[in-house]
């Protein structure tokens, strides 16, 4: 039970800690959001030009949330066209990326499968699946966002089912370099 | 890893995190060699599906070229991969492994292998897993951000595994492209599991956004109901196969939800996914890949020409069995099909117009398209020019053939269209003392046989309803064969006999015809100036009586040469 308590404790000092380093200037993002609310709000920019974010991620199981460390691993600029979804849909197994100002104002969204995701299915003799999923909590996220130098934070929210439609959980914010 | 991180393991994990950085960094290096395996159209109009090796050492690199053919050829026999495999483009590279095959931990076996492909990944033995850096920096170094919509990984080893996420592994087993299919039902088409078994847990809270599972039982609220036969009773209990319905047990729980076959590719391999799952596939691919590839005029406002015409065209996708039809609407209205239209000036109004080209896919495959991925529009805002008179042509070029002439000239570059050009031609620049008419259509050329010999100078001019153009350059045209100069002066000779007067001359060299010249004093033209043809003799009957000072001159394609001696005739 001490035990317990003491990773409790550890897991929410990181998640402070993740959270006062992530501080933005202005209003604290919303921990959790409703995505139409985001798509109403927030307008796909320009995807003629792209950067690329090779990010490292270690996510925190079982803390409050924020809870991950991020770290930039590599930043490409000017990489051309980003991919252009004509009809963007978000599942349980993308993420949302959400690109932000110095500002704090949010200039752009995109979705991205969760790399933390791993789907272990196998069939049976006559081909019927059965199987499990998986959470990594040690993974690499290739994101591509737009080009805009104004673009100085990221922040990735994870979609949860509700019967109001998805509503977004903020699972880490990252500064770029 | 799947645990939670202690404070002092974060620490480790930062400085974890470091080293991986230093080894990203050196791991950066040149980008490996791509193949494009299928290149059907702009990598950002395309559903692009990227595949990686792993476990092929520099001297398997053929077997890889080769497993990646024999498991594409397997998932594109099947539907809807098969219609729309003209929506999809494929890239290979080849990942160069420093030893064969995959890591099998359970028997103490690892592999140094370029993505770090291992088997009994968490424990469990045909669950691979791979490294993400790794493949990333592959991805990230080879390929660009819209050539990996999807990513799949083929593991080099004959042991049948894989695993599904944000990219999917598969081994070389024949068995694997069912289970990569059903992944990708997953990764691409957002479609749930259909079995019942748990893990994971059975949810009935909440209408699940797949579209394949749903909690609804009423008809009228299943997501699927535009497939499911009035007849067909709901719930459904039939076993036969791909009978669209409602049938009880899907997403892990086996009552309470509902998926609409009996069977399908999500629920159980080597079966097709079916109606509702392959709708759902199609309108993804839709997601990455417009029905319209291109379109012109380029840019969205156009003035048709005022007496002219504009040709609009989209390019579409042609499809496995069919093509997305075009449907053209001018200010709304239908008034064409087919994938070009010419709008000529004469049939718009007065003011702006929209033209809008309307594509749709109309497969059978798909019956519910709210999001209307399948369509797909190009409009232009139209003005009518006002008719003005046309610029003048330019660049006249004139060549002859014996008697045989071409005239050739640009269209003027402003004002608008001619409906005609005007010839124009002098015996002297700027004179059009031979030949002015119109050529009765919009052609930049004219030809013309017969002519007689001589020089001709040339201009044409641009017309239409508001007006003529200047005149374009000046061409000379000489016809009647090469000459230097006009003929030299012929010797002239005169018998009269009574009221009939005989003139005789020499024919100078290169003389094609000649020129009569009378008059009533030495020098004087005032009685007779013509061209009599070219023989060298002329006989004048019923001459009055008087005194006439007559010569005569040689003309060729040069010009009018010098008189001859003049001849005084006397006629009583």
């Amino acid at each position: 039970m001490r035990r317990k308590i003491i990773a409790s404790a550890a897991v929410a000092w990181l998640a402070f800690a993740s959270c006062s380093t992530a501080q933005t200037p202005g209003f604290p993002p919303a921990t959790q959001r409703s995505f139409a609310e985001l798509r109403a709000r927030v307008a796909r920019a320009d995807s003629s030009d792209g950067q690329e974010l090779q990010l490292r991620w270690f996510a925190i199981e079982g803390a409050a949330q924020p809870a991950s460390d991020v770290t930039v691993l590599d930043r490409r600029r000017g990489i051309g066209p980003l991919p252009q979804e004509r009809d963007p849909q978000l599942s349980e197994d993308r993420l949302v990326v959400i690109s932000v100002d110095a500002t704090g104002r949010e200039l752009d969204w995109r979705l991205v499968l969760d790399p933390r995701l791993v789907r272990a299915e196998f069939p049976d003799a006559q081909g019927r699946l059965s199987g499990r999923t998986f959470q990594r909590t040690e993974v690499n996220l290739l994101v591509d966002v737009p080009n805009n130098p104004d673009i100085v934070r990221l922040r990735i929210y994870a979609p949860q089912l509700t019967n109001d439609g998805f509503v977004l959980n903020l699972l880490a914010t990252v500064d770029l370099p | 890893m799947i645990a939670a991180r202690t404070g002092r393991a974060r620490r480790a994990a930062a400085v974890v995190a470091l080293a991986i950085v230093f080894a990203s960094i050196a791991a950066i290096g040149s980008a490996e060699p791509v193949t494009v395996l299928q290149q059907t159209g702009d990598a950002g109009n395309r559903l692009d599906l990227v595949v990686l090796g792993d476990g092929y050492t520099a001297a398997e690199l053929g077997k890889y070229a080769s497993d990646v053919t024999t498991f594409l050829t397997a998932m594109l026999a099947q539907q809807p991969w098969t219609e729309y495999r003209n929506l999809l483009n494929i890239y290979r590279i080849d990942v160069t492994s420093a030893e064969s095959g995959a890591s099998h931990p359970e028997n103490n076996v690892t592999k140094n292998t370029a993505l770090s492909a291992a088997y009994n990944c968490s424990g469990i033995q045909r669950l691979i897993c791979v490294n993400t850096t790794a493949v990333n920096n592959v991805l990230s170094r080879s390929v660009t951000a819209t050539q990996r919509d999807l990513v799949l990984i083929i593991v080099n080893d004959s042991v049948y595994g894989g695993s599904g996420g944000a990219v999917a592994v598969a081994s070389t087993n024949s068995a694997a492209v069912e289970i990569v299919l059903h992944e990708i039902g997953h990764t691409l088409g957002l479609l749930a599991d259909e079995y019942t078994d748990q893990p994971p847990n059975c949810d009935l809270g909440v209408e699940p956004s797949a579209a394949n599972a749903t909690l609804q039982t009423q008809r009228a609220s299943i997501k699927w109901n535009a497939w499911i036969d009035a007849s067909t009773t709901i719930p459904t209990t039939t076993t036969a196969a791909g009978v669209a319905g409602l049938y009880l047990g899907a997403q892990y729980c086996p009552s309470g939800k509902y998926r609409p076959t009996y069977d399908s590719k999500m629920r159980t391999l080597n079966v097709p996914y079916y109606q509702i799952n392959t709708e759902q596939i199609i309108k993804r691919y839709y997601n990455f890949a417009a029905p319209l590839d291109g379109a012109s005029p380029s840019g969205t406002s156009v003035t048709v020409p005022g007496g002219g015409s504009t040709a609009f065209q989209v390019s579409v996708p042609a499809l496995a069995t069919h093509t997305p039809g075009v449907t053209w609407l001018f200010d709304g209205a239908s008034v064409a099909t087919g994938p070009s239209l010419v709008v000529s000036a004469s049939a718009l109004a007065a003011g702006s117009h929209t033209l809008t080209a309307s594509i749709q896919d109309t497969t059978a495959l798909v019956r519910s398209d709210p999001s209307s991925v399948l369509r797909a529009t190009r409009s232009w805002t139209i003005n009518a020019g006002t008719l003005t008179a046309p610029g003048a042509p330019s660049s006249l070029s004139a060549t002859s053939t014996g008697s045989s002439v071409s005239l050739a000239w640009n269209a003027p570059a402003s004002g608008s269209s001619p409906s005609e050009y005007v010839i124009e031609a002098g015996s002297a620049t700027g004179l059009a003392d031979l030949a002015n008419f119109g050529t009765g259509n919009a052609s930049t050329t004219f030809s013309a046989s017969g002519v007689g010999a001589g020089r001709y100078y040339v201009r044409v001019r641009s017309s239409n309803a508001a007006g003529r153009s200047a005149a374009s350059n000046e061409a000379l045209l000489v016809v009647g064969g090469v000459c230097s100069a006009p003929p030299s002066a012929p010797i002239l000779g005169a018998i009269v006999n009574g009221s009939t007067v005989t003139l005789s001359w020499t024919a100078p060299s290169g003389a094609t015809s000649f020129v009569l010249e009378a008059g009533s004093a030495t020098g004087l033209t005032n009685l007779a100036n013509a061209d009599v043809g070219g023989a060298p003799s002329y006989a004048a009957t019923g001459v009055g009586a008087g005194t006439y000072y007559v010569r005569v001159r040689a003309k060729n394609a040069c010009g009018t040469g010098s008189p001859s001696n003049e001849t005084i005739v006397n006629v009583r």
